[in-house]
């Protein structure tokens, strides 16, 4: 409902408190991933360390996100096809005074997809948001964002594959070879 | 025969073993990345001229053979670079580089300080793992007792009363954005301008004599901001550079609302850093 002006008595306090304010370092400033020798299935990670500079303890959100700054996208990038293929683990931690903490990207392409994704240069932003803690009332924050940067291979690499599927018929015949010599010295 | 059959028996057991090992090799994915290192490194010509437009300079990893390059602009005198290598990890150390201009040259890198007079050539720069870190003044801004809906529903700061500086060692470009203002089950809305539940939120860079509306998504801030004056940049020291930004805040609150917080209450504004 709607109240009249001349109703209204405030005692808001938009306050900026002095705490929030934190002092961290985050490395790297950019991880890249360059998938010439196939695609990665699943078990790759990038590491992102978070040092608390601090005397008190700061809190870490992390999140992946598109770029919402096109212009400050790499040359010739693009999104990646699906967000939820990218992943950052842990999304909450608090990290104590002069310590350290590592957040790890996770990446799996799902292999529905990979011949469909050659040749693809994507740029993804790891956020990483750092409050001080023991406030709630608001104030400035501070945020990084660490490029991620993911170059999938630009042949197709299911070829690896067969040849993997080839090594099967290459033992047997290795089986069967080894099989006549023996035979041939009796 | 019996000899020859034995023969190319282990021939091509041989072969195929060490097909079987090459397609074990050729499926290998890399595991974790250290992230690309970056060199920073300058070229100045003799005396005061300009470097030639479109000099390049390549730098070789003399480990590896990896090299990359990076090409001067034109009418300056003093060229500074930053290459980015070693997106793989490993500790490569020493990089050579070569000027493929002929003249006395000088360069040098940041991290050991090193210089040389030319023709330069094999000067070892060193890299490190590049971090991003900004900081910003913890100046305590009160904004007052404000009223929704009556005159001097907003406060203002001076544009200098803020300063954000980049404490890394790695360029910067920075965003902002600002939050909704939820309370008791409430919202007031961050607006480009104040109205019925919404208020809005601007800041001031120091000097530019213009406020401009912080959004509910990210904007631009302030571009190519350069790493506080350390010894790792001391070469930017001949040429203008800034490593601060000051600024000012204002809020307006609604001019009307449904509900008005009790007590004290506070508005997020968060400012993101990216390599640039």
């Amino acid at each position: 409902m709607r109240k009249p002006i001349l109703l209204i008595i405030c005692i808001l306090l938009p306050f900026f408190s002095s705490i929030i304010s934190a002092n961290v370092v985050v490395s790297p400033a950019e991880i890249s991933i360059d998938m010439k020798d196939g695609f990665q299935d699943g078990n790759f990670s990038g590491k992102i360390t978070v040092f608390n500079q601090n005397s008190f303890n700061v809190s870490v959100k992390t999140f992946m996100k598109h770029p919402d700054i096109i212009e400050w996208m790499r040359f010739n990038r693009t999104f990646i096809t699906n967000l939820s293929w990218i992943n950052i683990e842990p999304t909450d931690m608090i990290i104590l005074p002069n310590e350290s903490a590592d957040f790890y990207i996770n990446l799996t392409i799902p292999k529905e997809f990979h011949e469909n994704l050659l040749d693809q240069h994507w740029e993804t932003w790891a956020a990483v948001k750092v409050t001080g803690t023991g406030s709630n009332i608001g104030g400035i924050q501070e945020g990084y964002l660490i490029r991620f940067l993911v170059d999938t291979p630009s042949r197709p690499v299911e070829f690896n594959y067969l040849l993997y599927l080839l090594t099967i018929p290459f033992i047997l015949f290795l089986i069967v070879l080894i099989y006549f010599i023996k035979k041939s010295r009796k | 025969m019996r000899t020859i059959k034995k023969h190319l028996g282990i021939v091509i057991s041989l072969f195929l073993i060490i097909s079987f090992t090459s397609v074990i090799t050729n499926i290998n994915v890399k595991g974790d990345l250290s992230g690309p290192r970056s060199i920073y490194g300058y070229i100045t010509y003799s005396g005061s001229g300009a470097i030639p437009n479109g000099t390049t300079v390549t730098l070789l990893d003399v480990n590896t053979g990896y090299n990359t390059t990076t090409t001067t602009g034109s009418g300056t005198g003093l060229y500074v670079f930053t290459v980015q290598y070693g997106v793989d990890g490993g500790d490569i150390m020493a990089i050579s580089c070569n000027f493929n201009a002929s003249g006395t040259w000088y360069a040098g890198a940041n991290a050991c300080n090193l210089s040389t007079s030319g023709p330069a050539d094999k000067v070892n720069f060193s890299v490190y793992t590049e971090n991003i870190s900004i900081s910003i003044n913890d100046t305590l801004w009160d904004a007052g007792g404000l009223n929704p809906g009556a005159t001097g529903n907003s406060n203002e700061t001076s544009d200098s009363y803020f300063n954000l500086a980049n404490v890394g060692n790695t360029k910067v470009n920075i965003a902002v954005y600002g939050e909704n203002i939820t309370f008791d089950g409430n919202t007031w809305y961050l607006k480009s301008t104040a109205g019925h539940n919404n208020y809005t939120m601007k800041y001031k860079k120091y000097g530019s004599g213009t406020w401009q509306s912080i959004s509910y998504s990210n904007t631009t801030f302030r571009n190519n901001l350069y790493p506080t004056n350390n010894s790792k940049w001391w070469f930017y020291k001949i040429s203008p550079y800034t490593y601060w930004q000051s600024f000012g805040l204002n809020i307006t609150l609604p001019t009307s609302a449904d509900s008005i917080p009790s007590g004290t209450t506070g508005v997020n504004v968060t400012f993101w850093s990216i390599k640039a």
